[in-house]
């Protein structure tokens, strides 16, 4: 390849191969179906257990479920975020989707931590609701998947349904999640299988 | 213009890079289709040049060479692509 200055025809042809690249690129990105099921899983279980244990006195330690499948799922993220370093090529905007979800899960989890005495269970119950709903919008119209867009409308609808049957607001959320974000996860799985 | 990214296969690859956190170098060799010593030398230039840059890591217990695009790197690729779409416009 000369190194001199371009002229138009080079510069013309130059241009073409970087809107090629360009556009070969900008394919929408393959979301993954696993974490949406593991965290709908997750979500949906412990909005059950919530239930259960406060509102109906069943069994405290089967809070221990509950934090044992939430650690489970921290690892399986881990584990899952290793695998997806292996790849050849890792886009941008995989990586924005990862923060998305990630900001999402923290700001939950703090917010369930710290601030137990402004928001009750059930308002902890509808923020993670409320945080996966939005980030999955998002994720949504930013991997032009349909599936994920859907599926966070359902967990935001989940909330509304659960204001108005506050006696089963738990079953609820948790129907929202396991519905929502993990029926998103396998609809998104069969769509274009889990690399 | 840009002097390092008259090369085709310069450009090619800062194209490669621009909308990735970061590609590896098979990728890199697959997509812009040329040899390994050839894509070498080019990516070399750019990570002097401060372009991009070049990261070793393992994976699966086997070496693995990653580039990502610099601030750097993108800015001169942008200023490079108006300057060819300026020159295409007085040619016109």
């Amino acid at each position: 390849m000369s190194e001199h200055e371009l002229d138009p025809l080079e510069a013309r042809d130059h241009l073409a191969m970087v809107d090629r690249i360009l556009s070969r690129i900008d394919e929408p990105v393959c979301l993954g179906g696993l974490p949406y099921i593991v965290w709908g899983v997750v979500g949906g279980s412990t909005d059950f257990v919530t239930q259960v244990v406060v509102v109906q006195h069943g069994a405290p330690s089967l809070l221990w479920v509950s934090l044992t499948l939430m650690l489970a799922a921290v690892a399986f993220m881990i584990y899952y975020g290793m695998r997806l370093s292996r790849k050849e090529r890792r886009g941008l905007l995989g990586r924005h989707i990862g923060n998305v979800f990630m900001i999402s899960w923290i700001t939950s989890l703090v917010m369930m931590l710290l601030a137990s005495h402004i928001f009750s269970y059930w308002a902890q119950g509808a923020i993670w609701s409320l945080m996966f709903g939005a980030a999955m919008m998002y994720v949504g119209t930013l991997a032009r998947s349909r599936i994920s867009f859907a599926g966070g409308i359902l967990l935001l609808l989940s909330i509304i349904a659960a204001n108005y049957s506050y006696q089963y607001a738990g079953y609820v959320l948790a129907a929202g999640f396991i519905i929502g974000m993990g029926g998103a996860g396998v609809a998104l799985s069969l769509a274009h299988g889990d690399e | 213009m840009d002097e390092l990214l008259l090369s085709k296969i310069r450009l090619g690859a800062i194209a490669e890079l621009l909308t990735a956190e970061w590609v590896t170098f098979p990728a890199l060799l697959k997509s812009i289709g040329t040899t390994q010593g050839n894509l070498g030398s080019h990516l070399a230039k750019l990570v002097e040049a401060g372009y991009v840059s070049e990261e070793k890591t393992f994976v699966d217990k086997r070496p693995q060479t990653r580039y990502r695009l610099t601030p750097r790197g993108r800015e001169a690729f942008k200023k490079h692509v108006t300057e060819m779409q300026s020159l295409l416009q007085r040619a016109e």
